[in-house]
């Protein structure tokens, strides 16, 4: 392990050598081919890739090296050496042998490579293409038989190989093993009938599948989805930001004729290098969903939705709104505009504090935490890099934030970065992380997390939303980081409950990290909003809002983008007690007991801003260009205005500017710790376990079939002795039930805790809130 | 592969051989082969389960080696040998007639499942060629007839013996279990040595003087193979002595005998000793290349088969020098009866307490372990080796760094030839000052020479370096029928062939390079004027096609493109400006490649070209070859030995 990394960042050495005649200073260690690049001259090449370890393979670099009047006796991979003092480099620019080389290898690189640019969907922005004319010979002099093979293969349900396109640079191979940890792709066979593969019966089923095709130099890998839709130079290119977790993964967004056709991963080497995941990459069919809702809608007297003008259905919302007490319940797709929009409403339009974002299981002390811990503090992927140890808490990083996991998984690579995760059961993530399981039940990580003593004011400690599922864990944490001096970060699962948290859509918080309960920070905000007076009673979560509800004390909702099923299967039937607007995109478990529906924007047909884990503000526009769908705080803005308590924030822009305005305040409420109470679990029971897998059934995933079918098959994880006395082997079927309902799913035995039964929170066939109302706690397994 | 628990316990126990488990892949694929005769795709997952790998991993490793089979082989699996000097020898007939008798194609099965058949490349017996293996045991000598015999005595289920291996040849996955380090006890059946293998020896014997028998000097002796017959040669004395040497003593001895690598290259033996980092506190390795398959290379085989023990004392004492306490054979696949030769050798070693701990209770411990390889020529690249040795597919590594620094599992190793390693005893014995007393200036000592093709009398010779192909041929009985020497390689396939010109040329690194070429492993092919070289320099491309690793483009892409232009001149296909293509694509893929693979590839295209320019016209003048194959058979045209 490198300690020099983790403890100082010594002065970079700056070596100068002379490329083409010019020279230039490069920090020791650059390879000749990136100091090129900073003058300006490009070598052509193929396996290179500067996220990827040097292989040398292609060829296509060859350059004239000499080093202290010594000339190497042959052209050299440019690619794979390292700068020295006193280098001269003639590229193929100032070397013939050079361009000789580099035309001889691309000649070769030729003669087996099919010429069918009109039907490759790389043909426009193809490194092949585009070097073979710029390095290349006019001509080949190839006569022979070219190699062929069977084409396309599947290699999984959204990875197509076409193998005689493949220049077998290694760059899908090497990015699976070396970034991904997925070796599942390799190069089979040898010399000229070398190429990329699967194992016959294990397909490339890999979560980041999708950036080998992205850095594919050829179209030999190509997408599902995309194959044969469109011609690169047809598409208007805009950056983006991903919508579906809190990695905060810079994004492109490629749309011809207002739809959008595929999505690429951003190069920001401080988030997401040059990396992410296939949801993210490939999930945005949801936006073009059959139950897209274009227009509003309202509750007519026979109790069906019908469509409304918008003066008539912001009319109608504003009346309900303003008849009745009040709250708003946000989910995790909002953006920080759209959420300081929900809250800045909640406040001045219903005089409330009664909101929340978090649309899920919680708890009082996640509050206390978010508020105490949380908002308003920074930390970064840099302080995962310099880290001495990692502690995972409720949160499975390759499934609920995967470019935390790419970025743990660089480290653990680099220099063995010692992870811990306190979880039932080692996950192939944290596998592949090597981590030290703390093998916990389900409602026991409090005790576990306070017997960890191996932590430093260099450790992190990665909590996840799930752990607020288990009383007394986060409280742990917090010790446990008092104590060591470890950083604590808060990884929630989805991308927009950072930005909600800092702009303030929760009872205790007011916007830019001002508590609710401080006098002061009302006092300032009133200030800025040119408000008189704020509500200062503290705010209501969720559950209580719902339980409120029930009693009849809150009589109207606004919601924007929650499914009640993701909090309790009993929540839809009360909430339709209240008078419900719904801000939504798509129809909803909320659309069929809403009274007025608002359609509102996907994220890529608007402007905005996404606040990752580490706070970062991750901005983006609009991609789909002339739109007609607005964004929430569009909406909320007329539909204060409707009720004659103007928020003003008639644009994105406008809301961005004004949160920005307000600043960070700088106290924070106090954290008053939650005492431990271990889950007992009654004899012959089981406790449950369960989190979200990356693919799931989630509904920003619908629509997309080739996606789905990559998705890890859903299994009910049990232990040995369990399996031994259910008299169960690997793939029989098991049942797993609560008084309200029952999961039944292939079990897998693993070396999971003993008291411990993990399934699925939400794929096909385990649906666990649903089923089960629950998503820890007493259940019963048997055979099936 | 349906495994049982005593299966489990073996996979187990190979698995233990290795400091890291990765490793045991190869064998394991070798045993997969010993249950079900091919490596299933079961066997692939209960491997990959066994090792913590992906499926594709292993699979990955399986694909790349010829020796592991997709699907079901003969009982008797028959590889043909035809490359350059078996196929003009008499193996393209004997490989034609044997699928025309058993009605089968090139990796066909006889319907009996009795006989599998498959045209082989280069199996380091070109002294006996041409050369027919099967089970990878030795048939040396053959003619169309007697392999014939030999696949008739097969279907009717009593093989012909091997000429060189046990009494009885085993089955293929008997065969299989030993190449995954089983021994099946049959070492010490057969003979020492055969007959040209003894050549050199006997010469000297004679009193010839210009031979200096060493390595061979008990070749002819009936058990010089065994611990006690290697003993009463004065085997293991210079353990005794390099073990009251100080480590730097016997890496400084071997540095002053001038001793150089003899796996091609010639690398100065001492000073790769000396690369290796003292007191880091790493594990050291020290490995012996034993991949033997250059085309025309077969000393080292016969060397391992007759005299494995002065290996085995050349280990001991290179380990100590470089402070290693863990050493590895990697040797080739396809040479079953040399593995079992090696494999009893390091069993007798470890009883006699010349491995293991506290070796000759001088407080050095040492590990031995043999790695069979499953087919790759490129595993003879030394990085290529070790990657192959760590379970992975057999392609070279990026150097820096290099082996001494950062080798077997990223750990300093030294890599060194069996024949460089088997010299070292006798430099400990005699003293560095007898062995530079051999040889020329800058090449000290004496070395083997394998004279094969075209001479009255193939075999090996052991000489001081420096003696010429014309004292050599003089002491082989001439050329065969008295014919005129057309071209020869003075060191494998891959170093630029030679004329009658360079008869007087000393067989030396320097005076080798000075005419044009290599000394390589001094794997001297003699071909005479009835071969048609374009025909030889054909075959060695398609052998280069065919051990490309595919790592990197010019030797991936080039050689699929010379054998095809290569195809049509030997076929009288082409005009003059293609032997200009060929130079000019010789020039894009010599040095612009990751390994030397590809130089060696370009080697005999070039040098033919240059010496026999007007041969290749001379194809496209006449439309086809000037030449008949049945005159450079040993065959008559109706197959039998002449």
């Amino acid at each position: 392990m490198s300690t020099q990394e983790i403890t100082t960042e010594t002065a970079v050495e700056m070596i100068t050598i002379t490329i083409d005649g010019f020279e230039v200073s490069v920090p020791k260690g650059t390879l000749v081919i990136r100091a090129a690049e900073k003058l300006g001259i490009q070598i052509p090449r193929f396996c290179d890739h500067p996220l990827l370890d040097p292989v040398g393979a292609c060829r296509q670099c060859l350059v004239e090296i000499e080093v202290n009047g010594r000339k190497f006796p042959k052209p050299q991979a440019s690619c794979t050496i390292p700068v020295e003092p006193g280098m001269i480099v003639n590229t193929q620019l100032t070397s013939a042998v050079a361009d000789k080389a580099q035309q001889g290898v691309m000649e070769l690189l030729l003669i087996n490579h099919p010429l069918d640019c009109p039907v490759c969907d790389k043909g426009g922005e193809c490194p092949l293409q585009n070097q073979a004319m710029s390095n290349g010979r006019e001509e080949s002099r190839f006569e022979g038989t070219k190699r062929t093979f069977e084409k396309p293969i599947n290699i999984s349900s959204q990875v197509l190989l076409d193998r005689e396109r493949c220049i077998l640079c290694a760059r899908c191979t090497r990015f699976s093993e070396q970034i991904a940890g997925d070796p599942f792709i390799t190069l089979n066979e040898r010399g000229a009938l070398q190429q990329v593969g699967i194992y016959e019966k294990e397909p490339f089923e890999s979560y980041f599948s999708g950036n080998t095709v992205q850095i594919c130099p050829v179209g030999a890998l190509t997408g599902a989805s995309y194959r044969f839709r469109a011609r690169p130079f047809d598409l208007i290119s805009t950056p983006s930001a991903c919508e579906h977790c809190a990695s905060g993964c810079d994004m492109r967004t490629d749309v011809r004729r207002g739809k959008t056709l595929r999505r690429l991963a951003g190069d920001d080497a401080a988030v997401n290098e040059e990396w992410n995941c296939d949801k993210g990459r490939w999930a945005f069919k949801y936006v073009n969903a059959k139950d897209r809702i274009t227009t509003p809608l309202i509750r007519d007297e026979s109790g069906q939705l019908r469509e409304a003008s918008w003066p008539e259905a912001l009319a109608l919302a504003a009346k309900g709104l303003k008849e009745n007490r009040s709250a708003v319940l946000v989910g995790g797709r909002a953006t920080l505009e759209d959420a300081y929009g929900y809250s800045k409403f909640a406040r001045i339009a219903l005089n409330t504090n009664d909101i929340d974002f978090r649309s899920r299981v919680t708890s009082k002390e996640e509050k206390n935490f978010l508020a105490s811990h949380v908002v308003g503090t920074q930390i970064n992927y840099k302080d995962l890099d310099r880290a001495d140890h990692v502690l995972l808490l409720g949160f499975e990083a390759e499934e609920e934030s995967p470019i935390v996991f790419l970025r743990l998984y660089k480290q653990v690579k680099k220099r063995e970065l010692k992870i811990t995760a306190v979880a039932p059961f080692a996950s192939r993530g944290n596998k592949k992380l090597k981590a030290e399981l703390v093998s916990t039940p389900a409602g026991n990580e409090a005790s576990a997390i306070s017997k960890i003593s191996n932590l430093s004011n260099k450790s992190v400690i990665l909590i996840g939303e799930r752990l607020s599922e288990s009383t007394g864990a986060i409280s742990a944490a917090v010790a446990l980081a008092a104590n060591s001096g470890a950083k604590l970060a808060w990884i929630p699962r989805r991308a927009g409950e950072r930005g909600a948290l800092e702009a303030g859509a929760l009872s205790n918080l007011l916007p830019g990290a001002r508590p609710v309960s401080d006098n002061a920070a009302r006092v300032d905000l009133q200030a800025a909003w040119g408000v008189s007076s704020l509500p200062s009673n503290p705010g209501l979560d969720s559950d209580e809002i719902i339980k409120e509800v029930e009693k009849g004390n809150i009589g109207a909702l606004l919601v924007g983008g929650v499914d009640p099923l993701d909090i309790s299967p009993d929540y839809q039937a009360i909430m339709e007690k209240a008078f419900i607007v719904s801000l939504e995109i798509r129809q909803s478990a909320v659309t069929q007991i809403a009274d007025v529906v608002l359609p509102v924007a996907a994220v890529v047909e608007k402007s905005g801003t996404f606040i990752n884990w580490e706070s970062r503000a991750r901005y983006f526009e609009a991609a789909v260009p002339d739109s007609l769908t607005r964004s929430d705080v569009r909406i909320l803005s007329m539909l204060a205005d409707e009720m004659e308590s103007s928020i003003n924030l008639p644009t994105v822009s406008s809301a961005r500017d004004e949160f920005n305005s307000l600043g960070t305040w700088h106290k924070r409420e106090s954290f008053t710790p939650v005492s431990v109470e271990s889950t007992k679990i009654a004899n012959g029971k089981a406790n449950l376990c369960s989190w979200r897998l990356l693919l799931d059934s989630g509904s920003m995933q619908d629509g997309e079939n080739n996606l789905a079918g990559t998705a890890h098959p859903s299994v009910a994880i049990i232990s040995k002795s369990r399996a031994d006395s259910l008299g169960v082997s690997n793939g029989d079927q098991i049942k797993i039930s609560t008084p309200r309902g029952e999961i039944a799913l292939a079990c897998q035995i693993d070396s999971i805790d003993e008291e411990s039964v993990w399934v699925p929170r939400n794929s096909i066939n385990s649906k666990v809130i649903e089923s089960l109302g629950i998503t820890s706690g007493e259940v019963s397994v048997v055979r099936a | 592969m349906p495994l049982t628990d005593s299966d489990n316990l073996v996979m187990d126990s190979i698995i233990n051989r290795y400091p890291r488990s990765r490793s045991a892949i190869m064998p394991l694929l070798h045993f997969a082969q010993s249950k079900d005769g091919y490596v299933t795709p079961e066997s692939i997952e209960v491997i990959a389960k066994k090792l913590n790998l992906e499926s594709a991993e292993v699979s990955a490793v399986a694909t790349f080696y010829t020796q592991y089979k997709r699907g079901p082989v003969g009982e008797y699996h028959v590889g043909v040998c035809t490359n350059t000097l078996c196929a003009i020898m008499g193996g393209d007939e004997i490989f034609e007639s044997l699928k025309e008798h058993l009605g089968v194609e090139n990796n066909g099965v006889t319907q009996d499942g009795k006989v599998s058949i498959e045209h082989i490349e280069c199996n380091a017996a070109c002294d006996y060629a041409p050369v027919v293996m099967a089970n990878w045991e030795f048939y040396d000598n053959q003619s169309v007839e007697s392999a014939k015999d030999l696949v008739d005595s097969m279907r009717q289920g009593n093989p012909i013996a091997p000429t060189r291996g046990p009494d009885k040849l085993p089955t293929w996955k008997e065969n299989s279990a030993l190449l995954a380090g089983i021994n099946d006890g049959l070492a010490n059946q057969g003979v020492s040595a055969g007959e040209p293998t003894l050549l050199g020896l006997k010469i000297a014997q004679s009193g010839n003087k210009k031979l200096t028998p060493e390595l061979t000097k008990s070749y002819d002796q009936k058990d010089s193979f065994t611990l006690d017959g290697y003993r009463r040669n004065g085997g293991y004395k210079a353990i005794e002595k390099a073990l009251n040497m100080s480590p730097d003593e016997v890496i400084q001895a071997v540095k002053d005998s001038g001793l150089r690598g003899r796996g091609g290259a010639g690398f100065p033996t001492g000073m790769k000793w000396g690369f290796i980092p003292q007191g880091d506190n790493k594990e050291h390795y020290f490995v012996v290349n034993a991949d033997e398959s250059e085309p025309g290379t077969c000393k080292d085989t016969p060397l391992m088969l007759a005299n494995p023990h002065v290996l085995i004392e050349g280990i001991i004492i290179g380990s100590y020098a470089i402070r290693a306490k863990h050493a590895f054979i990697y040797i080739r696949g396809e040479v079953a009866h040399v593995i079992r030769r090696v494999q009893q050798a390091i069993e007798d070693a470890y009883k006699a307490g010349l491995l293991g701990k506290n070796i000759l209770g001088k407080g050095f411990d040492l590990d031995l372990v043999l790695h069979v390889g499953a087919g790759a020529y490129i595993c003879g690249e030394e990085t290529a080796l070790l990657d192959s040795l760590e379970g992975f597919r057999g392609q070279p590594r990026l150097r820096p760094p290099f082996p001494a620094i950062a080798g077997l599992y990223a750990r300093p190793t030294v890599v060194n030839n069996v024949e460089s390693v088997a010299s070292v005893p006798a430099i400990i014995n005699n003293g560095a000052q007898w062995f530079a007393s051999l040889g020329t200036e800058k090449s000290k000592g004496f070395t083997l020479y394998s004279l094969s093709g075209h001479v009255k009398n193939p075999g090996q010779f052991e000489a001081p370096l420096g003696i010429t192909l014309r004292e050599l041929i003089d002491m082989a009985g001439g050329m065969r029928n008295g014919n005129k020497l057309k071209f020869w390689t003075p060191g494998g396939s891959s170093t630029p062939i030679f004329t009658d010109e360079h008869l007087d040329i000393p067989l030396d690194y320097e005076g080798v390079a000075a005419a044009g070429s290599m000394l390589g492993t001094k794997a001297l092919q003699i071909f005479d004027e009835t071969t048609s070289v374009v025909r030889a320099v054909l075959r060695w491309t398609e052998f280069y096609k065919h051990e490309s690793c595919g790592k990197c483009t010019p030797c991936r892409e080039g050689t699929w493109w010379l054998v095809q232009i290569l195809k049509d001149l030997d076929a009288g296909k082409g005009e003059q400006a293609d032997l200009e293509k060929l130079l000019d694509l010789c020039d894009n893929i010599a040095g612009r490649s990751f390994c030397a693979l590809a130089d060696g590839a370009a080697s005999p295209i070039i040098s033919s070209i240059k010496y026999f320019r007007e041969e290749y016209l001379e194809h496209l003048r006449i439309g086809g070859s000037p030449f008949n194959p049945a005159a450079s058979s040993l065959l008559t045209s109706d197959g039998v030995r002449v």
